[in-house]
């Protein structure tokens, strides 16, 4: 258990339907989810230069700080826009003055307030909204991580960070999710995600080989 | 740190001389400085015939020194397809991330931030408050906000020693704010808002939530968003709840009460305060620059902001100035030659049971006008004959002006603003 002065912050787990634990997360912790959210931008063709825009909630910031720690890391800038229909402007305001090379996070509730879905920049979408968005990979919280879709598209699912994470299904086909070092300020073990998915294992057409969620039922 | 009142002593509470010292350093290093990289700067002060040479004090630059504001920013934005307004002043790869405002009125103005590894960035001074309001080491530290703000706030939370837990400012989130309120016992909360708090009062007992039980760990809670109705105030008092008034300072920082709530303190050691054109009732116009930001400086912002204010000692002990926000300068409607703020016709709509929440729009086609219009919301299924008639006699009482009322349910007001406000003036 890590001290107060040793966390980064209290976060909630996705898909927990407000009754999880906290999701607490170290210096530590993040300094290694960092890592794997760099691999996770750069196979968008996120780099220097680039800007990417983050739709998320705040209670997600322990899901989403290490991608934006990344993205400063790669030289590229951030935004925020919150996940909500009365946010949808923000989101159409920064696509359109900063033109980002990636928007990352779009759920329904974002596109039931936008006139048009852009799509000239990647987007990375929520099981909400990836069928009403042409050409747009996976953002699937996915309890304490994000697996994150990449340039091999849609059909190849979203990465799970392999040194944090092991993931497995359960009889239900429900996506499990557990510690994959002890270290963590927050043990978990088989958390159940609440996502129905299979599990791609082996090298992906991006270059990675991370096991891979592929949802079959949005 | 030490457990005395102020966490940085020397500044909080230093003479008005050396208050004016500091600003005049930080000034005259700033200036040459924004005005060799901003572009907007650089056309203001060259459309004036000022150049940094003419400002070698206090003096010259308040005698000087043209002001900007947000249209003069988004003139330059749209002009010069700029989406920062011309205020940026370090080339674009040395900015690391770009926040922006809450966009209630309009399209959010985008604020670059560049902050170097390790570092607290912008709104470092905030800890003067959190320390206040008792935050102190080893604490958690509740955030309930929103993203686009940014992680700056987080930043500030773990410099001092304490953590933040993450909520959404949505009544959504509230079963598991109740449950983590009780489990880890945060001190401090960032923040509460008028419909939140009308929330918490409506949706608590319905939870089965006893909020002043539920709340009780708090030792403070940043209020914003919007100005504290008296009714809200009343009831976070019943609650037991210390509420600390947090509110802009022209877009170049915040403002935050003390334990006294006797004004909101800014830090002038971080930006040099104007207070100007103002009217025999008190009420001027907030002029701030921006003292420590070299990513995207202010100067001479004009706020339109109408405040009271003063640079008196409070009884806290800090020599900084305070403010009292009043409402904005483009808000004001002048009937029969009375000038009438929101903030003037709240406590009126508010005290009237059916829209006990304040929720209101005063309409506002041009400055002058020859009746008082206003978008008043209720509750529930009130019989609206009686109630427009109540409302009416309301405000002639309160403000001195009989109004024109059209009654909407509060959830379809609700639905114009982000969660923790809403837009206060409509054309129509």
């Amino acid at each position: 258990m890590s001290t107060t002065r040793q966390l980064w912050g209290i976060g909630r787990l996705a898909g927990d339907a407000g009754n999880g634990p906290p999701y607490r997360v170290s210096g530590d912790d993040v300094r290694k989810d960092f890592k794997a959210a760099i691999a996770a931008l750069q196979s968008l063709g996120v780099g220097a230069g680039d800007h990417v825009l983050f739709v998320s909630m705040l209670s997600e910031a322990a899901q989403v700080g290490p991608f934006e720690l990344a993205a400063s890391r790669l030289g590229a800038r951030y935004s925020s826009a919150d996940a909500q229909q009365f946010d949808a402007h923000r989101t159409a305001t920064l696509v359109r003055r900063v033109r980002p090379k990636a928007v990352l996070g779009v759920n329904a509730a974002v596109l039931a307030g936008l006139d048009e879905i852009e799509v000239d920049p990647a987007v990375g979408a929520r099981p909400d909204a990836i069928d009403r968005i042409p050409g747009a990979t996976w953002w699937l919280p996915v309890g304490p991580a994000v697996a994150v879709g990449c340039t091999a598209g849609r059909a190849a699912g979203g990465h799970v960070d392999a040194g944090e994470w092991r993931i497995e299904t359960d009889r239900e086909g429900q996506v499990r999710i557990s510690n994959a070092r002890p270290e963590r300020a927050t043990a978990l073990d088989r958390w159940p995600t609440g996502i129905l998915a299979s599990i791609a294992a082996g090298p992906c057409g991006c270059g990675r080989d991370d096991p891979r969620l592929v949802v079959t039922t949005t | 740190m030490t457990d005395e009142r102020y966490i940085d002593p020397q500044e909080e509470t230093m003479s008005r001389a050396d208050i004016e010292r500091v600003q005049e350093a930080k000034l005259l290093e700033l200036i040459p400085w924004a005005y060799e990289h901003s572009p907007l700067i650089r056309a203001t002060w060259d459309a004036a015939g000022v150049h940094p040479r003419d400002v070698r004090s206090l003096a010259d630059f308040r005698e000087r020194v043209p002001f900007v504001d947000k249209d003069s920013i988004r003139q330059f934005r749209d002009a010069h397809d700029d989406p920062y307004g011309g205020t940026l002043c370090i080339d674009e790869s040395e900015i690391s991330a770009v926040f922006s405002t809450s966009g209630t009125t309009g399209d959010p103005t985008l604020v670059a931030e560049s902050v170097p590894r390790g570092e607290t960035g912008p709104g470092g001074a905030l800890r003067r408050e959190f320390w206040e309001m008792g935050v102190r080491p080893d604490d958690l530290f509740a955030v309930m906000l929103f993203t686009f703000r940014g992680p700056g706030l987080s930043r500030i939370i773990r410099s001092m020693g304490a953590a933040p837990v993450w909520f959404d400012h949505h009544p959504d989130d509230f079963a598991r704010f109740f449950a983590w309120s009780a489990a880890l016992e945060p001190v401090a909360l960032y923040s509460l808002s008028g419909p939140l708090i009308m929330a918490l009062q409506y949706l608590a007992p319905a939870m089965g939530v006893d909020v002043a039980d539920a709340m009780s760990c708090y030792r403070g809670i940043i209020y914003a968003g919007e100005p504290l109705g008296l009714r809200a105030k009343a009831k976070t008092d019943e609650w037991g709840l210390e509420l600390f008034v947090h509110t802009g300072l022209g877009d170049v920082g915040a403002a935050t009460e003390c334990k006294e709530h006797d004004g909101c303190h800014f830090w002038e050691d971080g930006a040099l305060v104007e207070w100007l054109d103002v009217d025999e009732s008190g009420r001027g116009e907030l002029v701030a620059t921006s003292l420590d930001d070299r990513t995207a400086p202010l100067i001479r912002y004009r706020s339109d902001d109408l405040v009271r204010m003063t640079f008196d000692r409070c009884a806290c002990g800090r020599t900084h100035g305070r403010f009292w926000p009043l409402g904005r300068k483009g808000d004001e409607v002048v009937v029969g030659g009375r000038t009438v703020l929101p903030l003037d016709v709240w406590p009126a709509v508010e005290a009237v049971d059916d829209c006990a929440a304040g929720l209101f729009q005063v309409i506002r086609s041009a400055r002058e006008a020859d009746v008082l219009r206003l978008r008043v919301g209720y509750a529930g299924s009130p019989a609206l004959d009686g109630l427009r008639e109540e409302v009416i006699a309301s405000v002639a009482t309160v403000v001195g002006v009989a109004p024109e009322v059209e009654l909407v349910p509060n959830d379809a007001l609700l639905r114009l603003g982000p969660p923790h406000k809403i837009p206060r003036v409509a054309k129509s």
